[in-house]
């Protein structure tokens, strides 16, 4: 099997120029694996269904599922609208009935070479797609190789040579840097790297988008973006919730791997890259990519000790939201002595001219006392404090938060006066946010991303070299946990904002976490 | 839904010294930040609006308040009361949207007004809604303080020639925006996305049909700018003019067909667009509530959409017909470039065909 030969993408057609509603997918079938799966009925399916009724999709568009399931195509379309009345509400008879002929069902167990014969006769049938298709590997992670092999020896890897072939591959992606590296590689066997998207749908959240425009169409903040001013940066990605009967999962996977690894990781590189030359997705990747690869290895090698760098923790039993909630430990299908961590506390050290000597701490928890995750950039106080003399009072620094999720927007904390005969002084928050300014529901990340994908832009998914240098990053802490059991666990009680160590990893460097 | 504050300024006798504006926007400032009823917010832009009358007033308020989730916007309803009626300013803020600021006043009166309550440093956009404004001598006091002014031809009975004339006249650093030319946005996106197979090249497409109503009586705006379009971005000459339509010339010479029918209808509105190649063709349709697309190709239908989300989408509102304009933040000019193309090509065909 040799990998796909490059695409070849023709020009766009001059009458798309200029067209202010111009992100429209071209004619294209999406194949979803797993298409009888949860996240076919609750993202994927809502997702199409969103961008068909928004006009994003063209008339030809068609849909194939695929699984181990023994439905007919209208049984899948039965299936899909209860799964569109269950997950978005209201659906459109009319436009639902448009989009259903459409959509087909391709019963079959994916280590079956007929299946993919099959499908490839089905996509054939199809000449109003032009050629292109997009596979949606909506499956567990260790069916990701054996589908692209599969569809490779179908000569599906390249469906036509007029058109395109993507493929969309959920997270995990690896289970460290090994697995990472080797899965790569067997992907790039069979599919050129353009062709991969590796979802991750934190980045299509509207918010992480906007960090790119904030930072980098005003240019009031960019001067100030670095060590000069900044003291450090928090980026907090908290979960009120527990493991919710994924404890086979998590006890695999935990904080480190489910969060830190991808979403964290992402969120920090948007955060630290320097400006792109262009607004476009490799020029995008590059920047981020050398981000993660100037962060300092989090120890020297050789060296065991990670407390001072990283604090791990799991939830017992306590309260949250005035509910009392379980210890990880009591949730269902999850050992008792387990080891698994459910908070993570990483200090990161990003070495490059902007970042040299800002910390940026990253944290990431089950069973905090709230759902919120936040970037919050502490500037430095001012050099000389002058109103301390009469008046003693303290002066808290200027920190900016951008709110990634809930209430969707951007603070700033500064100093301002107290009314009043006095020079007296208080922090104050000028607060914007995207609900009340722009009261417009936000797409969901999954209609951004699948469009993405169909329109070929690959800035909103993880390149191979991202995914690797993130793990490279967090491997030797991984293995470092699980060879060596944490003797305090449990170590936070549901409803608190973590373990105790945390508090004091960053009081060790004179600052303390935000209350979000 | 959020809840809309709203007062009468009674207490202001519309002297406009420092003093009362000073009242005025006290009484403005505490709408605004009423509590948790009127939270503070971004605003985006200005928008005047010159309505026709009260009933008018009413109307836009209600498409704006729509719109200010959108575009959060302080925006200034303007009219004249009927003779007699006693000046009047209303003023209102919604929690999760715009301001807004109704003048029952005499135009000059009320610019003064606006003048100084315009939101700093954000753009100034002025929608027109009163009666033809190359005539009306109140309409250069709006236009010189917007950086683009906005117009729906089909509402005040332009033609394309007077709309043309109008984008030239304007104020330096003024654009014109026009709603026919935006309404034909989802047109043009919908045959974008027809546009398969040979059509997916332009030299594939052989002839364009247009249905408008409108045509040969004052001219279709909205068939002007749609063959204005093909011929601006396919680079289509016109060689040969007949009441049928006109046959152009592409750039590498080959002929390619438009032919106009006439629509029963009185609007000047897009009906039917059909885009032929040698086998495939795209029909996009308005029907009733509905509009439809339909791809065949050797006759057979390889691509449908019926809907109504699709209707609705092209046969938008007037609020998201102006959503779509109020957000362009300079000027539109493939919209003058495709009116001034489609002017001189129309030109040509209207004069048989009368």
């Amino acid at each position: 099997m040799a990998a796909a030969p490059p695409t070849v993408v023709p020009a766009p057609h001059p009458l798309r120029e200029g067209i202010r509603m111009q992100r429209t997918a071209p004619p294209c079938a999406m194949v979803i694996f797993g298409a009888s799966g949860d996240l076919t009925h609750r993202k994927l399916m809502p997702a199409l269904y969103a961008l068909t009724r928004m006009q994003r999709l063209p008339p030809t568009f068609q849909v194939i599922g695929v699984a181990d399931s023994p439905w007919s195509s209208e049984d899948f379309r039965q299936e899909m609208r209860k799964a569109l009345e269950q997950f978005t509400g209201a659906v459109d008879d009319a436009l639902w009935e448009s989009f259903a002929a459409r959509t087909q069902f391709l019963p079959g167990t994916f280590d079956n070479p007929e299946l993919f014969q099959k499908l490839a006769a089905m996509l054939r049938a199809l000449p109003q797609t032009g050629g292109n298709v997009l596979f949606y590997l909506a499956t567990p992670p260790s069916l990701i190789a054996p589908l692209a092999d599969q569809l490779a020896r179908a000569g599906l890897n390249q469906f036509s040579p007029q058109g395109w072939t993507r493929i969309i591959v959920e997270k995990p992606f690896g289970r460290d840097l090994a697995t990472a590296r080797a899965l790569n590689q067997q992907l790039h066997k069979v599919f050129q790297e353009a062709q991969i998207f590796r979802i991750d749908h934190y980045l299509g959240k509207e918010t992480v988008r906007n960090i790119i425009v904030f930072r980098f169409a005003n240019g009031i903040f960019e001067p100030i973006w670095n060590r000069r001013y900044i003291d450090h940066v928090q980026i907090t990605v908290a979960e009120s919730i527990g493991i919710e009967r994924r404890g086979r999962y998590y006890e695999e996977a935990g904080a480190l791997r489910d969060m830190v690894q991808n979403h964290l990781m992402q969120v920090l590189s948007i955060v630290g890259m320097e400006a792109p030359v262009r607004f476009e997705a490799e020029a995008v990747r590059d920047e981020k990519i050398k981000v993660i690869r100037s962060i300092r290895p989090l120890l020297p090698p050789g060296a065991g000790d990670y407390s001072s760098v990283a604090v791990r923790g799991q939830y017992g039993a306590g309260f949250v939201n005035g509910e009392a909630a379980a210890g990880y430990r009591e949730e269902a299908n999850v050992a008792p002595q387990s080891n698994r961590e459910t908070f993570v506390a990483l200090k990161l050290q990003i070495e490059n001219w902007r970042w040299a000597g800002v910390p940026f701490y990253l944290r990431s928890g089950k069973r905090l006392p709230k759902r919120v995750s936040e970037v919050a950039i502490q500037f430095k106080s001012p050099p000389f404090l002058m109103f301390q003399d009469g008046y003693p009072q303290s002066i808290e620094p200027n920190v900016l938060v951008i709110r990634i999720q809930p209430d969707e927007g951007i603070a700033l904390r500064f100093e301002a006066k107290v009314p009043g005969t006095d020079m007296r002084l208080r922090p104050v928050k000028m607060d914007f946010q995207y609900g009340t300014s722009f009261g417009e529901p936000q797409p969901e990340a999954y209609e951004t991303l699948l469009l993405d994908a169909m329109l070929g832009d690959g800035m909103l998914f993880a390149r191979y070299d991202m995914v690797e240098s993130a793990w490279a990053l967090t491997t030797p802490l991984l293995e470092s946990w699980e060879t060596e059991a944490a003797k305090d666990f449990p170590n936070y009680a549901a409803g608190s904002w973590g373990p105790e160590a945390a508090e004091e990893f960053l009081r060790r460097d004179g600052r303390e976490w935000r209350r979000p | 839904m959020a809840k809309t504050l709203t007062a009468e300024a009674t207490a202001l006798d519309l002297c406009w010294n420092d003093g009362h504006m000073a009242a005025l926007e006290a009484q403005w400032r505490a709408l605004r930040e009423t509590g948790e009823e009127a939270p503070a917010h971004a605003l985006a832009l200005n928008l005047i609006c010159r309505v026709a009358d009260a009933a008018d007033a009413e109307r836009m308020a209600q498409h704006l308040w729509k719109l200010g989730r959108r575009h959060p916007a302080r925006v200034f309803l303007v009219y004249s009361g009927a003779e007699g009626e006693a000046d009047r300013v209303r003023l209102a803020a919604c929690a999760d949207g715009s301001e807004m600021v109704e003048l029952q006043l005499d135009p000059r009166r009320a610019a003064s007004v606006v003048m100084p309550n315009l939101a700093g440093d954000l753009p100034v956009v002025l929608l027109w809604r009163g009666s033809d404004p190359g005539g009306d001598p109140e309409f250069p006091i709006w236009s010189a303080l917007a950086n683009r002014v906005l117009v729906d031809a089909q509402r005040l009975r332009l033609t394309a020639a007077q709309v043309a004339t109008l984008a030239h006249e304007l104020p330096v650093g003024a654009t014109l925006g026009e709603l026919t030319w935006t309404r034909l946005t989802p047109w043009r996106l919908l045959l974008c996305q027809g546009l398969e197979g040979e059509l997916a090249v332009p030299e594939g497409i052989r002839e364009v049909t247009i249905t408008a109503g409108g045509l040969g009586a004052g001219g279709s705006l909205a068939a002007t700018l749609f063959t204005g379009w093909l011929a601006e971005k396919l680079g289509w000459e016109a060689m040969v003019v007949s009441t049928e339509g006109l046959l152009c010339r592409r750039p590498a010479g080959e002929p390619v067909r438009i032919r106009f029918e006439p629509a029963n209808h009185h609007e000047c509105l897009l009906r039917r667009v059909v885009v032929r190649g040698a086998t495939t063709a795209v029909t996009i349709e308005h029907h009733g509530a509905y509009v439809s697309m339909t791809v065949t190709h050797d006759g057979a239908t390889v691509g449908q959409w019926i809907g109504s989300s699709p209707g609705e989408a092209v046969l938008r509102s007037d609020s998201d017909t102006l959503s779509e304009e109020l957000s362009i933040g300079g000027g539109d000019d493939l919209f003058r470039r495709v009116l001034d193309r489609g002017l001189e090509l129309m030109a040509q065909w209207e004069a048989p065909a009368a």
